[in-house]
Parts: C-alpha cells; structure tokens; sequence
C-alpha cells in the first residue's frame, strides 16, 4: 500500500505529464472516454510501482506504464487493432507514390504544410499501430528517441525506421486525398 | 531542365533526415546532412516534405488535455486518506466538483506534494513564494479556461491588465520563436494581485508572473531555475517587475524562453 511520501511522489510524478498521458491513450484507443479510463487505470498502476521508478525521465516512465495499460485494454476490447504490421508492401506503396515527385521545387510541400486537421486525424488514425504510438509519442507528446526507445522497449534505430516510415505514410496519404479533392473538382 | 529520374534517397539517409528534423543530431552529424541538403536536391525535397509535415501537425493536432474531472481524480489518488485507488470505472458524464473544490483539493495536493519544502526566492527582503506560483499555474490548468483574456495581440492584453490591475507589465510576443502568446490571466501572489501573460508551446503553457518591484531595474543576473512538483520555474528581476515562468515544458526549453523574453525585452 502507498504510504504518504509515495503517493507525494506520484502526484509530482504524473500530474505533469497527464495530458501526454492521456493523448497516448486517446490514440492507441480511438476514443477519448476509453482513453480516459485507461489513463484511470495507468494511474492506479503507477501509483502501486512508483517504486519501480528509477532516475532518467519521469516521462518515459509514465507513458511506458500507460502504453502497457492501453495495450492490456485493446487485448481484452479491441483484440483486432492489435494486429501490428511490420509489412513492408505497406511502404513499397508509399515509396513509389512519393517518388514520382522527386526533386522539382515544392509546391507540395506548401500543400502537405496546409493540411487541414481532419484530414491528419484521419491520417493518424489509419496508421498501424505500432507506427502510430511512435508518431504520437514524437509530434504529439514531443519525446525525445531515447525516450520512445524506453516506452516501447525497441532499439533506438527501430524507433527511428518505423517514425521515418509512419511520416512518409501520412506525407503519401497527404498528397493521395489532394490529387482525390483534385480529381473531383 | 533535365529529364533525369532522381534516385531515390537511402534508407539510411531518410533515418537521418528525421533524425535531423528532430534535432537527435550532434552537431557534427547535422552538418554532415546540410551539406547532403545543398548537393542532394531529392534529399533536399524530401526534407521540405518532412518540414511541412511537421507544420501541419503542430498546426492541426492538439495534445489532449486532460479534463478537470479526470485530473481531479489523479490527484485524489494522491490524496491523503487515499489508501485505494478510486474504482476503474467508467467516469459519469457529470462534472461534480465545482471549481472552487478542485481548487482546493489541488492546492492541498500542491503543499503535500512540496512536502513543506517550500522555495522561497528572496528579493530586497521580500519573499516570493514560488510554490503559490506553481499553485497558481495548476489552478488555472484546471479551471475551465486557463485564461481570462485569450488573445495573441500583445496590445489587447497589455491595456487589459492597465484596466483591470491598474499594471502595465512589458506584454512580449514570442510567436516567431515558437512561444506565441495565449492571453492573460489575474493571479494572486503573496495577496496580491498580479498580472501573468501565458504563451503557448506546442500543446503546453507557459505562465509569466509579473510581480510588482517598483524602483527595479534588470540586474541583467542569471535567471534562477528550480522543479517543483515536477513543474519548471524560472525567476529573474526585470524593470519594475519580478518575473517568474512556470511551465510542464522541460526545464531547458524553459530557459530557451527565458532567454528569448530577455533579449526581447531589451
């Protein structure tokens, strides 16, 4: 059971980091109310391990436990968006489409910069999961690698190919629905 | 115009263009990359897609922030008395608590979790106590608005505090170096009531405390840092005013600020 300082050093611990906390979870979950109840439950396990909490970042050590946590709900809730791709024909796809418009000036990139919001929610939510977690944890909760590596448990040059390849699916998927809005007009 | 098919970038060098986007890179590796940067220009266009998505997200998608009701009950799990954690259930759709109770209970949590530590900044002999500062910036995270004035037009706030404080603390806008100001917001520090300009950084705030020195002037010293309750703190004396930042941003990023609110304000 926490005794006081424990549960002191919790609050100084989590509070900080609540909102990061609770866009992990949002995210690996697809809804807000179930991420709220998995940060619920991250907090009442950080609390009973605040003991576990070692020097380094504070973090990476809450997020880590809120990862577990969401994952632990997909297993029991959503047992089919657990299915994690490490399939490469997923990016073969996005290689090629974002190759045919080399090394011109970059008109596109204005386009990609003006994206608008739903069409990036969407974007991030359609992600693999195992690449969306790295994603959010870099752009959304602003984790340094070293950190990711931690929360995730994978080698920092892992962290790096699946950040790299999750951005190069959403600059591909950017572009696919503008040549769409295009076609359409 | 040549017909040329550009070669595709490596996979190595995709890794370290985002690893330089993300700033991972020392210094000799990024130059490395900026001289791929001017030779290269698939490498260079791939590069302006990276920096254009990064624009569109911090432009598009938000951090979460966590609702009044869900902080409220992380701090009750902190609370004293608190053996168990609350039950994981679904939380109801109704809010409550009233501001005012979660203010308090969070003001408890704040002195519980200093753990009567409280850091005193003295100046002339008048003590600042940071933890009411850093009591201050949770309250407003917690209060529906964080802010009373919601503006990033430095002249909208500042004659903002001039009528409602009768103060008229240098108002800095920092937008073009990634600090934009959000509004203002009336705190009290030491029963005083005191102006505090909030900035924004990517999903976090930052509070700018102005408390009153008549007669000062910047010592141009060192800005004091500190943590408490895993919150930043900065102090320092500027013309007529104390200031304190206090923010969830890293205590690093919270002196990039400090600096650039000092140059500014010059």
């Amino acid at each position: 059971m926490a005794d006081e300082r424990q549960r002191q050093q919790f609050a100084e611990v989590v509070l900080p980091h609540l909102d990061a906390a609770l866009s992990l979870a949002r995210w690996l979950t697809g809804s807000l109310a179930d991420g709220e109840d998995v940060v619920q439950e991250a907090c009442i396990r950080a609390l009973a391990g605040i003991g576990t909490l070692r020097d380094g970042s504070p973090r990476a050590w809450v997020l880590t436990i809120v990862r577990n946590t969401a994952f632990s709900w997909l297993r029991k809730n959503r047992p089919k968006a657990l299915v994690v791709t490490d399939d490469d024909s997923v990016f073969e796809a996005a290689d090629l489409a974002s190759m045919d418009r080399g090394a011109t000036q970059n008109p596109e990139a204005l386009l990609i910069a003006k994206a608008d919001a739903d069409l990036l929610n969407s974007a991030i939510a359609a992600l693999p999961l195992n690449f969306k977690e790295i994603l959010v944890l870099r752009e959304i909760d602003g984790l340094s690698y070293r950190e990711i590596a931690e929360v995730v448990s994978l080698p920092i040059g892992t962290v790096m190919s699946r950040l790299s390849r999750a951005r190069k699916l959403l600059i591909v998927t950017i572009g696919r629905s503008r040549n769409e809005a295009q076609g359409a007009a | 115009m040549t017909m040329s098919q550009p070669t595709p970038p490596l996979a190595d060098d995709r890794l370290l263009l985002d690893a330089y986007v993300d700033g991972e890179l020392d210094a000799s590796a990024a130059l490395g990359v900026e001289r791929r940067l001017e030779a290269d220009p698939s490498l260079k266009a791939e590069y302006e897609r990276l920096i254009a998505l990064r624009s569109a997200l911090r432009a598009g998608v938000r951090q979460d922030r966590a609702s009044d009701r869900l902080r409220e009950r992380v701090v009750a799990m902190a609370g004293p008395g608190a053996a168990r954690g609350p039950a994981f259930h679904r939380p109801s759709r109704v809010r409550t608590f009233e501001w005012r109770q979660m203010a308090a209970s969070v003001a408890v949590a704040a002195i519980a979790a200093s753990g009567g530590t409280a850091l005193y900044l003295r100046h002339d002999g008048a003590g600042v106590e940071i933890g009411s500062i850093v009591a201050e910036h949770r309250r407003a995270l917690l209060a529906t608005a964080p802010l009373d004035v919601e503006s990033t037009d430095k002249h909208t706030v500042k004659p903002w505090f001039d009528a409602k404080l009768a103060l008229s603390p240098q108002v800095i806008d920092l937008a073009a170096d990634g600090f934009p100001l959000a509004g203002g917001r009336v705190e009290v520090v030491g029963g005083r009531l005191v102006p505090a300009m909030i900035y924004r950084r990517r999903a976090h705030l930052i509070s700018l405390v102005a408390v009153p020195r008549l007669g000062g002037h910047d010592d141009g010293g060192a800005a004091s840092s500190s943590t408490q309750d895993g919150y930043a703190v900065a102090g320092w004396h500027g013309p007529d005013f104390d200031y304190f930042a206090v923010s969830d941003v890293a205590p690093d990023e919270l002196a990039a600020f400090v600096a650039e609110w000092r140059a500014a304000a010059k």
